[in-house]
């Protein structure tokens, strides 16, 4: 079942970035009558690219910055800041992208800025909430261990805090990507270069078509992403020990 | 050896241990008892400095330990928990190389050391060393507690109700298993509880805390016999003390030349265990062996009767 929706997964996203054309006869009906039912003003691989780029642009300093903050306020020093971190990332979460995108433009001009500024305030707080639970339920106990066993606070949270709460960090990080890599479409409007492209042009040309390979393609690529996270969690749980292990 | 001078913590102006002055003696296990709330657990943590005292000090082995950076003290001092708090992401023997890997020990000393500590606490390598802790019973996750604080050799051993999560049947059987790799040890061992017959059966020395004091600091025997105060007497408990008396004390201790019939009793078997297999089998005097069977002579019962009157 799960091997069977990875060939189904890959072979699509694989198929309309490669190979475009073997989808003309099943997107030939949505297409109007003589109009071209394959997306031709740039190809779909160059658009994936740029698109995967916008995301990665955003999501490296949201979780960077999301995941400083949790450490930071689960230290003794920093526990003050927790109100005002909550408030920083929840801002984020307020202000719809296309809120963010129509403020910005003016700042920061057309193109990929305004976009990359709107996926990463957008992804600080489910990071930031998911390592804050993460670090959060490591046992009191096990953190009293450590310390009385002689390590420094450094080394209590790289070799004990952050191994523990890796899976529910990478749970964070997941959701906050899959939520850009579907809003990174709204980037197109201000003339980022996504794959959104691909489903304005259908929009303003009146071509299904169109909307249907940028969507499904986006959609895909989501999942993709969601299921590969999974993945990583699963070896991130196995290699802490939380899940048993299978019999071989 | 450990001296704790005026020791006091106050939290908001209301002390939880209150001027502590005593002295652990080098190789001794010392047994701190007292309810919830009577700073035993506080006592324990600021000889390594989990908590760091408001006034007074605690001298290792005549070093101020407030003057020992907090991380080398601690690597040189065991500690137990109720609970353990074993790493839940590290194996058996990860958890127990945590401090020699703290330390920079080489790797193969860090194995040996592994197995040499779990072969002596009765746990096969093979079996347990790869195991995480959610795979481990409850006695296991225990005595791997145990192994983690001994591995680099400390000198000092601290251990907070190390038995308190075990269930009553192998609570017994890691008390004696302690009595037994204590001695091989020679380690200074402080160890909190709130049951007063596990400081009795484990303690050199006990010492009775409430309210943030010593109310008594004396030998097991002493506390049976003269208990300081009324709260004392009463968690050694008025019935019984005579027997209690008797369990202090081996066999081998009243053991006299002549002959005795019957099934024999182990020279290092407590004096009520030799008295209540007199009741139980009708007879007045048992033979005494040693661990190898090896006749020392016998027991009798005025002896024990006698002892228990003393």
């Amino acid at each position: 079942m799960t091997a069977l929706r990875w060939i189904i997964l890959i072979g699509v996203t694989g198929g309309l970035i490669l190979f475009p054309a073997l989808f003309e006869p099943l997107l030939r009906p949505f297409a109007p009558a003589g109009g071209p039912a394959i997306y031709d003003r740039a190809s779909l691989a160059s658009l994936t690219v740029s698109h995967l780029a916008l995301v990665a642009l955003a999501m490296i300093p949201s979780t960077l910055i999301a995941l400083s903050l949790a450490i930071l306020v689960t230290r003794p020093a920093g526990a003050e800041f927790l109100p005002m971190a909550r408030v920083l990332a929840n801002i984020g979460q307020t202000f719809p992208p296309v809120a963010v995108l129509a403020l910005s433009v003016p700042l920061l001009g057309f193109g990929a800025r305004p976009t990359v500024l709107a996926l990463f305030l957008y992804g600080l707080l489910p990071i930031f909430e998911n390592a804050l639970a993460g670090l959060r339920a490591v046992p009191g106990s096990v953190l009293l261990s450590g310390k009385a066993m002689g390590m420094t606070p450094r080394q209590v949270l790289a070799q004990v805090e952050m191994p523990l709460a890796l899976p529910l960090i990478l749970e964070g990080i997941r959701i906050s990507i899959v939520i850009a890599l579907s809003t990174a479409t709204i980037g197109s409007t201000v003339a980022a270069r996504s794959l959104g492209e691909v489903i304005i042009a259908g929009l303003t040309s009146n071509n299904p078509a169109y909307v249907i390979q940028g969507g499904v393609l986006t959609g895909c690529i989501a999942v993709l992403l969601y299921d590969a996270f999974g993945l990583l969690i699963e070896i991130a749980k196995r290699l802490t020990g939380r899940e048993p292990q299978q019999a071989a | 050896m450990i001296e704790l001078q005026a020791l006091t913590k106050t939290y908001g102006g209301r002390p939880v241990v209150d001027e502590v002055s005593a002295r652990f003696a080098r190789g001794t296990l010392t047994a701190i008892v007292g309810s919830s709330g009577s700073g035993k657990t506080t006592l324990l943590r600021m000889i390594n400095r989990l908590v760091e005292p408001t006034s007074g000090r605690v001298l290792i082995d005549g070093q101020d330990a407030g003057r020992i950076p907090e991380v080398s003290l601690r690597q040189g001092i065991g500690y137990v928990i109720q609970g353990y708090g074993l790493f839940p992401h590290w194996t058996a023997a990860r958890n127990i190389g945590v401090v020699p890997t703290l330390l920079g020990w080489p790797e193969a000393r860090i194995a040996a050391r592994v197995t040499e500590l779990l072969q002596m606490l009765q746990l096969d390598p093979a079996e347990i060393a790869g195991r995480y802790p959610h795979q481990l019973s409850g006695g296991q996750a225990q005595r791997i507690g145990v192994a983690r604080a001994l591995a680099a050799r400390p000198d000092v051993l601290l251990m907070d109700e190390p038995f308190g999560a075990l269930d009553p049947l192998i609570r017994r059987q890691a008390q004696r298993d302690l009595a037994q790799i204590r001695r091989q040890l020679g380690t200074t061992i402080v160890l909190v509880t709130h049951d007063m017959n596990e400081a009795l059966y484990l303690g050199d020395a006990i010492a009775v805390m409430r309210h943030g004091r010593f109310e008594q600091f004396d030998t097991p025997d002493r506390i049976i016999r003269a208990p300081a105060t009324a709260f004392v007497a009463d968690l050694v408990g008025e019935t019984g003390r005579a027997l209690r008396l008797l369990a202090l004390h081996p066999v081998g201790s009243l053991s006299r030349a002549g002959e005795a019939e019957g099934e024999p009793v182990d020279v290092a078997a407590s004096l009520s265990d030799a008295l209540a297999e007199m009741i139980w089998t009708g007879r007045d005097r048992l033979p005494v062996t040693d661990a190898q069977g090896q006749r020392l002579g016998i027991v009798t019962r005025e002896d024990i009767l006698a002892r228990g009157r003393e």
